[in-house]
């Protein structure tokens, strides 16, 4: 009788990487594939792939790799925050009030003090899931994911009311904030070297942090249990209370890289983070919860995103759905190809085995 | 007995950096109970799950019945009749303990079940309530569900794997008659322990391993002494050593007045307990498990809440300080299950030391480590691989030089040797008497001999209440016993 067993295995980090190159390398072969057996064409073929080389996925890089970092802390605690898209928006509403409505913006400073002020933002959102959670002992997952409905609809009435642009021709959405807060983009691409800078800077950051400190370890053993931390002689309640408001500001820091280098104006909530937070997520898991590897990841992500526009544009009749299939098949293989990062599948022989 | 049911040939098994099992032969008889011996991190674990399909060896030959097998896992295991019943229970906490029972289990077993039920129930003189989540369930309770669990596949060979260590005197006992009897009807039971005594009183024959080898193998009636000395080999000793004889008592280091603590249902598990601890001393609190130690221990450094009463430290009074500012103000904890609450399995032993040490400098610490292996050693591949792998008795050695090497002023340990073979526990309980020349030491114990060998005073714990604490000069093994029954 053959039998399936699957086994675990621990390789070397230069094995482990090739392994992941290769699967990934196949991942796109076999979506090539797809893409060519959907559409008959090799151009959407070449046009899809072409995200992967195009600088433009580096605008996705930055802003992925920002929240998916601070996911990263909270998720190694074991503390669930699904709520980075309505942190990510919540930032971008009080940047977008720093923008319009005080006059700092033309400072020097401006665009850095925006910044900080988005991301208090989306910690003060993400404060409320986890001090519920702390002192009343809500389920924090549940939380975040229902007050990103609520960051929505607050983006929603803000630009539907009070903050309508007078020079939208009635869309819901504010005017342009000032130039002087605009994050200038390179030349014909849509990112910014400076954020994309900003973004490795905090990967190194997060990296020592997680690493190399004792607020790192105490968040790991967090995700074993609070009495671990407490016994050590750390406050399991500061650790999960820190934890989880670097996660919300980072994503509230998201929300205001978002408005002033790409967006320029607060838009309908969903429209604006366009589901970024949920995609952050991905990203922190395929990066196995490891800061270094999430702006790799975030490129990889990204250019999944760019080809979803990129597959539309070539092929005619290949609509939204077709985009996210191929999308989304990619996504799956790379997790399956993960999988067999950690594990090994063998086919033993079980001799006459007498039941 | 009749003929061997199980036979190993030069079985070998290696893990990253080290060789668990060297070459192992040995033979399990028909209706014999076997004893397998040894020091922490022997292999005596690894042997077991190598029978019960958890893992593949590297090399060597299993047969059962003289037909040689492979058992890739503990499915295949009990298919050809060997079932395992280890330390910590596998069970899913959410589920009844119906539910448990017959999970996986197919339904031709399933109408011998209520027997089995009455008879471990009869036998062990405990009465299980089938519709009783498990997680509301004791420790001893959950042991007897994986034990009823393991037998209604119908067994012929059970391996049992450290699984009296948590078991109160009397239910040990009980469980011992439990095994003699189970043996007399053509079946087997490999019987893994570190506890000498325990190996001799129950088996008929006994295997000794050492460092993954096999040394000797010994009938029924052999002396103690030649097992300990093939056990330990050159480190042999014996007895639990001395005490210095005059304890310089310093000051008063933590009073506790009339304490009452409340249990997991909200039953008084503590009432109204007051003593208190100078430098210099090791009070030992002894007494039958589940009579309020747990809750008291768990009371005193902060994990369990105080319904009344008051601990004060040093002066301070922390009856509402939470465990993390008792420990910055120099308590010490070691929990009875360092895997939950002491150590991470995930991170590795300088990971671990730095977490509660407080300074990620990973070369100091691993200096820090090294000067404590010296007196408590500890075996592992390398400091660099994650707890998960080494065996309990390690977890345990690593959380004590943990709370050593922060250096605290009162160190609060719950049975610190009941996971170790003689050897290390006699090493540890010679550093806790170093300790307490520069503070205080409070140890939980069950084992009566190691309350009055170790402690300066002694107390008895008897269904929540205090019996002392009493000088060691006024009291015997039975004074204590009797209190502890009284």
């Amino acid at each position: 009788m053959l039998k399936i067993v699957i086994v675990r295995r621990e390789l070397g980090l230069s094995k482990r990487i090739a392994l992941s190159l290769t699967s990934i390398a196949l991942c796109l072969a076999v979506s090539a594939l797809i893409i060519y057996a959907i559409t008959g064409s090799t151009n959407v073929v070449f046009a899809a792939f072409t995200s992967f080389v195009d600088l433009n996925t580096l605008r996705y890089l930055g802003t992925l790799t920002v929240i998916a970092l601070g996911l990263c802390i909270a998720y190694r605690a074991k503390l669930w925050n699904l709520g980075a898209d309505g942190q990510l928006v919540i930032g971008a509403i009080l940047a977008t009030w720093f923008a319009l409505y005080t006059p700092l913006c033309s400072s020097s400073m401006g665009i850095v003090l925006g910044l900080v002020v988005a991301a208090l933002g989306g910690m003060a959102w993400s404060f409320i899931a986890i001090a519920l959670r702390i002192w009343i002992g809500v389920n924090e997952a549940l939380a975040t994911l229902l007050l990103n409905y609520v960051a929505y609809y607050l983006a929603n009435h803000l630009v539907e009311g009070p903050w309508r642009g007078v020079a939208v021709h009635g869309y819901p959405e504010t005017d342009l904030i000032p130039r002087a807060c605009w994050i200038p983009c390179v030349r014909g691409y849509s990112f910014s070297p400076y954020i994309v800078a900003m973004a490795l800077l905090l990967t190194v950051l997060i990296h020592v942090i997680v690493k190399r400190t004792r607020f790192g370890l105490a968040v790991k053993a967090l995700g074993t249990g609070e009495a671990l931390v407490e016994l050590s002689g750390i406050s399991a309640k500061k650790v999960a209370l820190l934890a989880f408001l670097m996660s919300g500001a980072l994503a509230g820091l998201a929300g205001g890289i978002e408005l002033f280098e790409v967006q320029r104006k607060l838009i309908l909530g969903t429209k604006f983070s366009a589901g970024l937070g949920f995609t952050a997520i991905i990203v922190a898991w395929l990066a196995q919860l490891e800061p270094l590897l999430v702006p790799l990841v975030s490129y990889f992500v990204g250019a999944l995103l760019l080809m979803m526009v990129g597959i539309q544009i070539a092929g005619a009749g290949v609509g939204d759905a077709v985009a996210q299939v191929i999308v989304g098949v990619l996504l799956v293989s790379t997790l399956v190809s993960n999988f067999f990062v950690n594990y090994r599948m063998k086919i033993v022989k079980v001799k006459g085995v007498k039941l | 007995m009749g003929g061997s049911l199980i036979e190993l040939i030069n079985v070998s098994k290696r893990f990253p950096g080290v060789l668990a099992l060297d070459r192992v032969s040995m033979r399990i008889e028909v209706s014999e109970v076997h004893a397998l011996l040894g020091e922490n991190g022997a292999g005596k674990s690894t042997l077991g799950k190598i029978l019960f399909g958890v893992y593949a060896p590297d090399e060597g030959v299993i047969k059962v019945r003289g037909r040689e097998v492979r058992i890739p896992s503990p499915r295949h295991a009990m298919k050809l009749g060997i079932a395992m019943v280890s330390q910590r229970p596998q069970l899913v906490e959410d589920l009844t303990v119906w539910e448990n029972l017959v999970l996986g289990l197919g339904k031709d077993l399933r109408r011998d079940l209520y027997r089995t039920i009455d008879e471990v129930s009869r036998e062990l003189g405990i009465e299980l309530d089938l519709d009783k989540p498990v997680w509301s369930l004791s420790y001893t309770e959950k042991q007897m569900v994986s034990l009823v669990k393991s037998l209604a596949v119908n067994p012929c060979l059970l391996i049992m794997d450290e699984v009296t260590t948590y078991l109160p005197n009397n239910v040990r006992s009980r469980l011992y008659e439990f095994v003699k009897k189970f043996v007399e009807n053509g079946r087997s039971v490999l019987f893994i322990t570190h506890r000498i005594r325990e190996a001799l009183e129950i088996a008929d024959r006994v295997t000794v391993l050492r460092k993954g080898r096999v040394v000797a193998t010994y009938n029924r009636g052999v002396d103690i002494d030649s097992v300990r000395r093939a056990m330990f080999g050159d480190r042999y000793w014996n007895g639990f050593g001395t005490h210095e004889k005059t304890v310089a008592l310093g000051n008063m280091v933590l009073t506790v007045s009339s304490l009452t603590v409340l249990g997991d249902h909200g039953e008084e598990k503590v009432r109204g307990v007051s003593f208190d601890v100078r430098e210099g001393e090791i009070l030992a609190i002894t007494g039958i498990a589940g009579n309020g130690q747990r809750e008291l221990a768990e009371a005193l450094i902060g994990l369990r809440r105080v319904a009344r009463g008051r601990i004060t430290f040093m002066g301070i009074d922390i009856t509402r300080y939470p465990p993390s500012k008792r420990v910055s103000m120099g308590m010490g904890f070691v929990p009875d299950d360092v895997a939950k609450m002491s150590v991470s399995l995930e991170m590795n032993v300088y990971e671990n030391m730095a977490l509660r040490l407080g300074t990620t400098r990973f070369d100091a610490l691993a200096k820090v480590f090294e000067s404590y292996v010296h007196e408590i050693p500890v075996y592992t591949p390398s400091p660099k691989v994650p707890l998960k792998v080494l065996s309990g008795g390690n977890l345990q050695k690593i959380a004590i030089i943990k709370e050593l090497a922060s250096q605290c002023k009162l160190l609060i340990a719950c049975n610190p040797t009941r996971m170790l073979d003689e050897a290390s526990a006699h090493r540890v309980r010679n550093v806790l008497r170093n300790v307490a020349k520069r503070g205080a030491v409070i140890v939980f114990t069950e084992d009566v001999e190691e309350a009055l060998g170790l402690g300066t005073r002694i107390a008895v714990m008897n269904r929540g209440t205090i019996f002392g604490p009493y000088h060691r000069e006024e009291i015997d093994v039975a004074k204590i016993e009797e209190l502890m029954v009284s």
